[in-house]
């Protein structure tokens, strides 16, 4: 914990900011707000950790989500299946997008900045052909799961999200899947030359991203209680900001889940914040952006500290 | 050293936020000296909105002391899920009154409903929710607003008068999960009909300048012989103004767009685009916010719908 | 003639996690080539990087030509060339050599006085025939590092630093570069000549200081140089000449057969191992005998026979995954670029390729164990299994992947420069490694620019010339000459 110290140092001062500006800001009902705005952002911040510690990017996260999102819709609507079957297809959809993501940028040795870039516009575009390019509304059924619950006031996908952050930590570093991700983006040259055959790291992590998006599209679903085809358009930018704040590398090698959620709520009490001041759209963005980079600035200082 | 300024720090913030935590649930029920009405406005970077948020803040200066007003827009009209979530924080935030200007006609009904039922006034401008989801799910949320049919017909006769039976033009709608598009789209399709007039393509542009260019470039050397277009929104007619004028088509080419922002208005004076409707952006958000003052000084004010005015702009009005 | 001081140290100290330099005292005179010899972790590459620069806060003072080193901002005051080469690899070795002074006007770069310059500059290192707007990146090692001294004298600096400059030349090339120091000391420039290579350090210069444990513990000028005090000084032990362990080789018991391998290079070639035979590979720069272990470890093209242990391959593995499956195992020559994981744990840096059962927890107790097992074999010195890789020396560091290989019951491994940039504990210490595996059954093949490293651990020495095997020696009839020969022989005749 105390290599996010900084950055959780940062979280707390965000907090303290608005709550001195504005003394309703730190009250339960916003937490639970925040609490629950956060999960699909999760989710996706997560997928961009994986993926860029092996020094890769996905771009189509966002596009991913829409389109999960749109196979839960149209199924439960249209073919009237259950939230959970439906919810089954659209991780099965997730994980077959990012596996021809994988195998395209890894056998074919594209860069997969390019790759996922490309499988952005499909997915987005699939995403409109499945809802006939309609907003589809689904009820509570769906829409249940973001209720907050008894448990502490938290909504279900926030648990789901905690538990997927969790799980993920432990995979990235303590699991010999999570090390040899992180080894690949380290140096890919020096683990082929060690007789390890990184090619189906290379490609499942990109499913395990495909998978996350799925995930990602369940909360979003819940939260809006409808699967939109335009939902989280420009997402990926904020899921790569988030992992970036938390210390994650876009060269490879470097990064923690941990430190990503803590990107995701830095992200989100800024958001929550200004907007509960009323700031005007330009000055958001601004400050938004002012943020991200020192934030990761912060980060950049510390690990020069921590090395010298 | 470094770490340990940094822990003590860190354990100095948070006891002051645990104080502060405190403090604000103790005091959390003196709070409401005055009356705090949050508007929800779509994409504030759209002209049509900022001037919108800027009349209801003019009308808020107007009558210092009766009301706080909070704005919040989202990045652009797409963005449903943040505009949820601003719904969420203005109901933890506990805010007297919601109006918004709701980016999907169905998927803000839960998180209104949310609201309605945490004691919150909420009126509907601009965009008006699914009746029929409203009723299913049981909540009565005003609507104060123009009728967008209607305008969207008045424009198309326009449009419609300029031409001869028979003629082609084309439609640029806007992102179809709205229903204002989809009323506008209806307004003109009605329009075109009664002076069979045909509409050889209709797309969506999403509302944007840029995307309605690349579509009315394509459809232009698709079907040479259109002689109209109608734009859903003037940002979308002026992309196809721009498209017309690339192909030296200006002139041969009539455009009608919506809202009357400024640009259009120029253009309509120089006889570039032949009509737009006008609904008052400026006061359409004070409309709303005035009703919501209204049912919270009664409570027992009926929830009625409230159309408000839209007018056709030409070059006589300029 | 009272020689002018230059370059003055005055109670230098650094720690990181443990100090590394305890009171630097020294003096560099103008003209002078400094000899500096030291142990793995004895602080060599900790003065070498804090004179370049690249280390700036440490204790006590340096001056250079009267001033303090901290208050020079001139970066081209002190060039290093450093042991792990550390240049741009996507620039042209012309861009490489002005980097930083790169002759333009208004940002727009002369490329002919550029060229022009960048040619006067290789010239001086013997490197005239090398087009200059070649990639870095497709030139050799060797070049590459004269093409760093080449840069250090085109900048004019006042003091040369050498760290390892020889480890990948051959002779020729070294004395190119002996040739190189004495035109700089006679431009009056100071040489700082980092090696552990005694006999090169005595060819060359003018006075040696041995660092040990972060102090300077002996400085001995030209007449007084003696290879026993320098070697004792350096261990701290009087150092005893090991012997190579008796190891038999069990003639006629084949285990390793390869047969018509042919790449771009290699024309077929054949080599034939006895069990537990410890083969060298010697040639020229771009012979083919680099080639040869890449061909064997699925790293190129490459069509040929192989017989492993009575076990017929039919082919050549096609990528290291495979040829790991046939327990073959690699140790690449440019350790930072192949080898290494450089911001990772020394655990996982050793036991990468240990790891079984992909979808399971990494035991962190077993891979300590493994680690501590690894460590012992190879006598690396390391803080802890989680210590990052990149905080060890370079000999260290190539301890770390040789451990990869250890435990793996190999049936061949192959080494390229296995030696290079090591000091000469370690260097020894590797040979033992090597050794021990040979004892056990491995077959280990050497590919090597250094003579002298092949002669002390090989049973057979094999010389490659434009991709043919010209000559076999064995260690009971072989002389260096010959060898040193017969890597020039067909390359005359052809």
């Amino acid at each position: 914990m105390t290599k996010h110290l900084s950055l959780l140092l940062a979280l707390f001062l965000l907090i303290l900011f608005f709550s001195l500006l504005n003394p309703l800001f730190f009250s339960t009902p916003t937490l639970q707000a925040i609490g629950n705005q956060i999960p699909d952002l999760t989710f996706l911040a997560v997928a961009l950790t994986l993926v860029m510690i092996t020094g890769g990017i996905d771009l189509s996260v966002g596009s991913l989500l829409a389109l999960c999102s749109s196979i839960i819709g149209v199924h439960m609507i249209s073919n009237g299946a259950s939230l959970s079957e439906a919810f089954l297809i659209s991780l099965l959809g997730g994980a077959l997008c990012g596996l021809i993501t994988g195998t395209i940028t890894t056998l074919g040795k594209i860069p997969s900045f390019i790759v996922t870039l490309g499988m952005l516009e499909c997915a987005r575009g699939v995403a409109y052909l499945v809802t006939d390019s309609q907003t589809v509304y689904i009820g509570s059924e769906v829409g249940a799961l973001a209720e907050s619950t008894g448990f502490l006031g938290v909504s279900p996908i926030f648990m789901l999200a905690i538990v997927i952050v969790i799980l993920a930590q432990l995979l990235l570093t303590r699991t010999v899947y999570g090390r040899y991700l992180v080894a690949i983006g380290t140096n890919l040259d020096a683990v082929r030359l060690s007789g390890i055959n990184p090619t189906p790291y290379q490609i499942s992590v990109f499913m395990i991203s495909g998978t996350l998006c799925a995930f990602a599209a369940l909360s979003l679903t819940a939260r809006l209680a409808s699967s939109d085809p335009n939902a989280a358009i420009g997402l990926e930018l904020s899921a790569i900001a988030a992992a970036v704040i938390g210390g994650t590398s876009l060269m490879g090698g470097r990064g923690s889940v941990i430190g990503s959620f803590i990107g995701v709520l830095i992200i989100a009490v800024l958001q929550t914040g200004l907007a509960s001041m009323g700031v005007d759209e330009p000055t958001k963005r601004i400050i938004t952006g002012a943020v991200i980079v020192f934030a990761a600035l912060m980060d950049f200082w510390r690990t020069k500290q921590r090395r010298a | 050293m470094y770490w340990t300024d940094a822990l003590a720090l860190l354990k100095k913030a948070f006891s002051l936020l645990i104080a502060l935590f405190l403090f604000s649930c103790s005091n959390s029920s003196d709070s409401e000296q005055g009356v705090r009405i949050a508007l929800v406005m779509k994409s504030l970077a759209n002209e049509f909105f900022a001037t919108m948020a800027k009349g209801a803040e003019e009308h808020q200066q107007k009558t210092p002391g009766r009301y706080e007003l909070i704005v919040n827009g989202i990045k652009d009209e797409r963005d449903l899920s943040r505009q949820v979530a601003i719904v969420d924080e203005m109901v933890a935030l506990r805010v007297d009154a919601i109006v918004i200007a709701p980016a999907d006609s169905k998927a803000l009904i839960p998180a209104l409903k949310k609201a309605k039922a945490a004691g919150i006034v909420v009126v509907n401008i601009d965009n008006k929710l699914d009746q029929e989801l409203l009723a299913e799910e049981q909540v009565k949320i005003p609507f104060v607003g123009p009728n967008n049919l209607t305008g969207a017909q008045r424009v198309g006769a326009v449009l419609a008068d300029n031409l001869s039976p028979g003629d082609q033009v084309l439609m640029l709608e806007g992102t179809r999960t709205s229903f204002n598009a989809q009323q506008r789209a209806k307004g003109f399709e009605l329009a075109m009909k009664e002076s069979a007039i045909e509409i050889v393509d209709s797309q969506s542009a999403n509302w944007e300048m840029r995307e309605a260019n690349i579509i009315t470039a394509s459809m232009l050397t698709r079907y040479p012989d259109i002689k109209g277009i109608l734009a859903g929104n003037d940002s979308m007619a002026m992309g196809a103004l721009a498209a017309v004028k690339t192909i030296g088509k200006l002139g041969a080419i009539q455009i009608v767009g919506f809202d009357n922002i400024s640009a259009v208005n120029q253009a309509i004076a120089a006889g570039e685009i032949l009509a737009t409707a006008d609904q008052h952006a400026d006061k359409l958000a004070a409309y709303g916010i005035d009703y919501a003052l209204a049912l919270l000084a009664d409570e027992k004010a009926i929830l009625a719908d409230r159309e408000t005015p839209v007018d056709l702009i030409t070059a006589k009005d300029i | 003639m009272v020689p002018e001081v230059l370059l003055t140290l005055s109670g230098i100290k650094k720690s990181f996690s443990k100090p590394v330099l305890n009171s630097i005292d020294m003096q560099l005179n103008k003209s002078e080539c400094l000899g500096l010899l030291g142990a793995n972790g004895a602080g060599k590459s900790t003065l070498s990087r804090i004179l370049g620069g690249s280390i700036t806060d440490y204790e006590g003072e340096i001056t250079i030509a009267d001033r303090s080193l901290r208050a020079w901002r001139d970066d081209s005051l002190v060039s290093t060339v450093h042991q792990e080469l550390s240049q741009i690899t996507n620039l042209s070795i012309a861009e490489n050599i002005f980097f930083g002074r790169l002759p333009n006007q208004y940002g727009v770069i002369n490329q002919r006085s550029l060229l022009e310059s960048a040619k006067a500059a290789l010239e001086l290192v013997g490197l005239e025939s090398l087009d200059a707007l070649k990639r870095i990146e497709e030139v050799d090692l060797a070049t590459r590092q004269l093409i760093e001294i080449a840069r250090a004298i085109a900048h004019r600096s006042e003091l040369i630093i050498l760290d390892e400059p020889t480890s990948s030349l051959n002779k020729a090339e070294v004395q190119k570069l002996f040739k190189q120091i004495h035109s700089a000391k006679k431009r009056e420039t100071s040489v700082l000549f980092i090696s552990h290579k005694l006999d090169e350090v005595f060819a060359i210069c003018d006075r040696i200081a041995v660092l040990r444990d972060g102090e300077i513990v002996l400085i001995q000028s030209r007449h007084e140089f003696d290879e026993e005090a320098v070697l004792n000084a350096m261990s701290g032990e009087k150092n005893a000449e090991k012997q190579s362990k008796d190891r038999q080789v069990e003639r006629g018991t084949t285990s390793f057969n390869l047969k018509n391998l042919r790449t771009q290079k290699l024309k077929n070639f054949h080599l034939t191992l006895q069990r537990g035979e410890i083969a060298g590979l010697h040639g020229l720069d771009g012979a083919g005998h680099k080639e040869i272990l890449k061909a064997l470890f699925g790293l190129s093209d490459s069509q040929g026979e192989l017989t492993l242990d009575d076990k017929n391959l039919k082919s050549l593995p096609k990528t290291p995954h495979a040829a790991f499956q046939q327990r073959i195992g690699y140790v690449p020559e440019d350790r930072q670029k192949f080898g290494l994981l450089p911001g990772e744990s020394i655990s996982l840096n050793i036991c990468l390729n240990k790891l079984k059962n992909w979808l399971g927890w990494v035991n962190k107790k077993e891979t300590a164990i493994q680690t501590m097992k690894a460590a012992r074999m190879t006598k690396l010195v390391y803080g802890g299994p989680e210590q990052p890789v990149s905080e060890l020396s370079g000999g260290n560091q190539q301890k770390a992947i040789f451990a990869r290989w250890l435990e793996h019951d190999l049936e061949l491994l192959l080494l390229d420069e296995p030696t290079r940039g090591v000091d000469v504990r370690a260097r020894e210490e590797l040979h033992e490694v090597i050794r021990d595996l040979a004892c056990s059954g491995t077959n280990v093949i050497i590919a090597s620019n250094d003579l002298k490293d092949l002669m002390r651990s090989c049973d057979r020495i094999i010389t490659i010339v434009q991709g043919k095997t010209s000559k076999e020696f064995w260690r009971e009839s072989w002389d260096e000459a010959e060898i040193t020969a017969a890597t020039l022989s067909i390359a005359q005749h052809d």
